[in-house]
């Protein structure tokens, strides 16, 4: 043997046992030189893997972290791919969709060659333009004529055994918006015209949120995320829809088809039903797909707030007052990660609501108030107290709440964003047109003359006691747990 | 090699979980970046691995860490390959702070780190991964074979040579002492 035989390094890494080992090691007893090499090697592997081990390493986040305990906890089994039922019934009605064209390519005669019709391309529908407060129904992708009179979709969902392909989109059809959360775009509406309000900027500046908001879903453009564009011919991109639907001044709610979105996204309900049915989450599709109130009918903000908070286009809240929250939310219910470690995310965010959501209204304040206390030289501390307080209490009436007076601004960057209950909801019910508007205009000038009265008092800093003080006075205490989260885009199987 | 108490305690409780957690999370993570390039890929790699581990339930004895490996292995060049689709979401977390005690032992450290990485780009890809699997990773020849499908043989040839390669590429001013 020499040194540089493979099995003498084997050796040195300890790697070789029973009679390979003995023979090796009578070897090193004859040959210093064999000896010598193996100790340097060993030496060498020694520093080689304390240098490995040096190499700085990011640990999984508390979230990522979390859902792993929670999955080994609950046994939360997620479906194979081929085995959920959407595309087991998808295979299905392509094969026989394949049959049924072969057959028919086969056994009928070809209709003469006719020249194709297209109908015009819709722009922009609002089918309820001189109602208000109306959500924007966007036109989705024009669909040729001769299309709509025979697709897979059409035949397949009169047999009620494709819902997913179910009617091309017309302008009537409530699917469109399903339809168009499901396209995947880039979204940007940062030039559009509309006033806008959202949770940063009432956090930024401290005052009360801008009840004509019409753009909710500014937060998306918050985000550094691009998505594929939708196919060529699909009809009018997300964000053309979305810019005609401001320029009514309707709600443009863009839902994005989500993965690799690290932010979160404003979305309606619809849209979560349609991010929910792709995330093939079944706890979110049952919540989103609970009977959700109108908005045109809700008569206040605080009846039917549209906040989402969604991370990675999942939605963990469709919307007060229809979700149906799985139980699994309130099993990791936990408040501790949020109030002391450094970083948050959105689970930890939603697991510390929960944990005050189960704890009901008294207990939760007496809890809160007591680490309020602790706060005042806590800085971190009381800034998460007052993102906690504005999630777990609604406003009681049409007017948000206003952001906390901390002397700071909360940026919710970085992992998650949020995108609070206060200012989306009212001012979606405030943009719409005529009376209503004027009557919001109006209340938004004596709201203007108050504010301007309170603006000596606004100027101090408040602490996360009386802000807590405020939120119960003016709020109404959550009781609708947040369903947990997921951080990390849908695994495919292999 | 690797110990693997956990496997032999019952799902339903995160007791089975947590010491596996703890004890490959750092591991992989490195394994991982070592594929996917980026720290935050990596997480996400290895957050699916446990995922995927704790819907599965406990393994038996011995078959954690390449169990683990394998699923990380295939997932991180998974992602490698469809890396050109992925939109960076370049928020990198903040790296932990170095349990260095001293300045020099910090310095020194780092002068290895940047001479170790320097010399591991010179190496053949199936070298440097399996001279990461068995220093890095602390996995023996047999689970390495497993990980990588090749065989334990040809694990330890390949090992060897890049070992070799990187003595006669080492410093002598990084030398260590046997």
């Amino acid at each position: 043997m020499n040194s540089d035989d493979p099995k003498l390094t084997a050796y040195a890494l300890g790697e070789l046992s029973g009679p390979e080992r003995e023979v090796m090691e009578k070897l090193l007893k004859e040959d210093a030189s064999l000896r010598a090499e193996a100790e340097e090697t060993a030496a060498f592997a020694r520093m080689l893997g304390e240098t490995f081990h040096a190499e700085p390493a990011p640990l999984l986040a508390p979230g990522q972290r979390a859902e792993v305990l929670e999955e080994a906890l609950h046994g939360r089994k997620t479906i194979p791919f081929f085995r959920r039922p959407w595309v087991a019934r998808t295979l299905a009605a392509a094969a026989t969709l394949a049959v049924l064209a072969a057959v028919g390519r086969f056994a009928l005669p070809r209709p003469a060659a006719a020249p194709l019709a297209y109908a015009p391309a819709p722009a922009v529908t609002d089918e309820k333009a001189d109602q208000p407060q109306s959500d924007a129904r966007i036109a989705a992708a024009p669909v040729p004529a001769n299309k709509q009179q025979f697709t897979g979709g059409a035949i397949l969902a009169s047999r009620g055994s494709l819902k997913e392909n179910a009617a091309p989109a017309t302008p009537n059809n409530p699917l469109d918006l399903d339809k168009l959360a499901s396209t995947s775009a880039t979204l940007d509406l940062t030039n559009a015209q509309a006033p806008t309000t959202d949770f940063f900027r009432n956090t930024q500046n401290g005052a009360p949120p801008d009840l004509t908001a019409s753009k909710p879903s500014e937060p998306a453009n918050r985000s550094n995320f691009a998505a594929k564009q939708p196919a060529a011919g699909s009809g009018p991109s997300a964000t053309a829809r979305a810019r005609a639907a401001l320029e009514t001044r309707e709600t443009a709610q863009v839902g994005l088809a989500g993965q690799n979105y690290g932010d979160g996204i404003a979305i309606s309900t619809r849209n979560a039903q349609a991010l929910a049915k792709q995330s093939q989450n079944e706890e979110a599709l049952a919540a989103a797909e609970a009977p959700a109130p109108s908005l045109t009918a809700a008569p206040s903000a605080a009846a039917a707030p549209l906040s989402t908070v969604s991370t990675s286009g999942v939605i963990i809240e469709a919307s007060k007052g229809q979700a149906r929250t799985p139980a699994d939310s309130m099993k990791n219910a936990d408040a501790s990660a949020l109030l002391t470690q450094p970083t948050f995310t959105a689970q930890t965010l939603a697991a510390a609501v929960n944990h005050y959501v189960a704890l009901g209204e008294e207990a939760a304040h007496q809890e809160l108030a007591t680490l309020a206390a602790k706060a005042s030289n806590d800085r971190p501390l009381r800034d998460r107290i007052g993102i906690l307080c504005q999630v777990l209490y609604t406003p009681r009436e049409a007017t948000a709440l206003r952001a906390p007076r901390f002397g700071n601004t909360l940026v919710l960057g970085g992992a998650y964003t949020y995108t609070g209950t206060t200012s989306v909801a009212s001012g979606i019910l405030k943009a719409g047109s005529g009376e209503k508007a004027l009557a919001a205009k109006r209340e938004l000038s004596s709201k203007a003359k108050e504010a301007k009265d309170a603006k000596e008092a606004e100027a101090a800093e408040e602490s996360a006691a009386d802000y807590l003080a405020y939120c119960r006075e003016h709020g109404v205490f959550r009781t609708v747990p947040i369903p947990l989260p997921k951080t990390s885009p849908e695994s495919t199987e292999k | 090699m690797l110990s693997e108490r956990p496997s032999m305690t019952t799902p339903g409780t995160l007791s089975w979980i947590e010491p596996i957690l703890e004890r490959f999370e750092r591991p992989l993570i490195q394994y991982a970046t070592s594929i996917t390039g980026t720290g935050d890929h990596a997480r996400d790699v290895v957050q699916d691995t446990f995922l995927r581990l704790a819907q599965n339930g406990p393994l038996e004895p011995g078959r954690v860490a390449p169990w683990l490996f394998t699923v990380c292995r295939n997932r991180a060049i998974d992602l490698k390959r469809k890396e050109n689709r992925i939109v960076a979401m370049t928020e990198d977390s903040p790296e932990p702070p170095s349990a260095e005690p001293t300045p020099a032992a910090r310095l020194e450290a780092k002068e290895r780190a940047d001479c170790l990485g320097r010399l591991l780009a010179r190496l053949p890809a199936n070298q440097r991964e399996v001279l990461r699997l068995r220093f890095q990773c602390d996995l023996s020849y047999r689970e390495i074979a497993e990980i990588t499908r090749l065989g334990e043989g040809n694990v330890g040839f390949l090992i060897h040579t890049g070992l070799k390669t990187l003595r006669q590429l080492w410093p002598q001013s990084l030398e260590v002492q046997p």
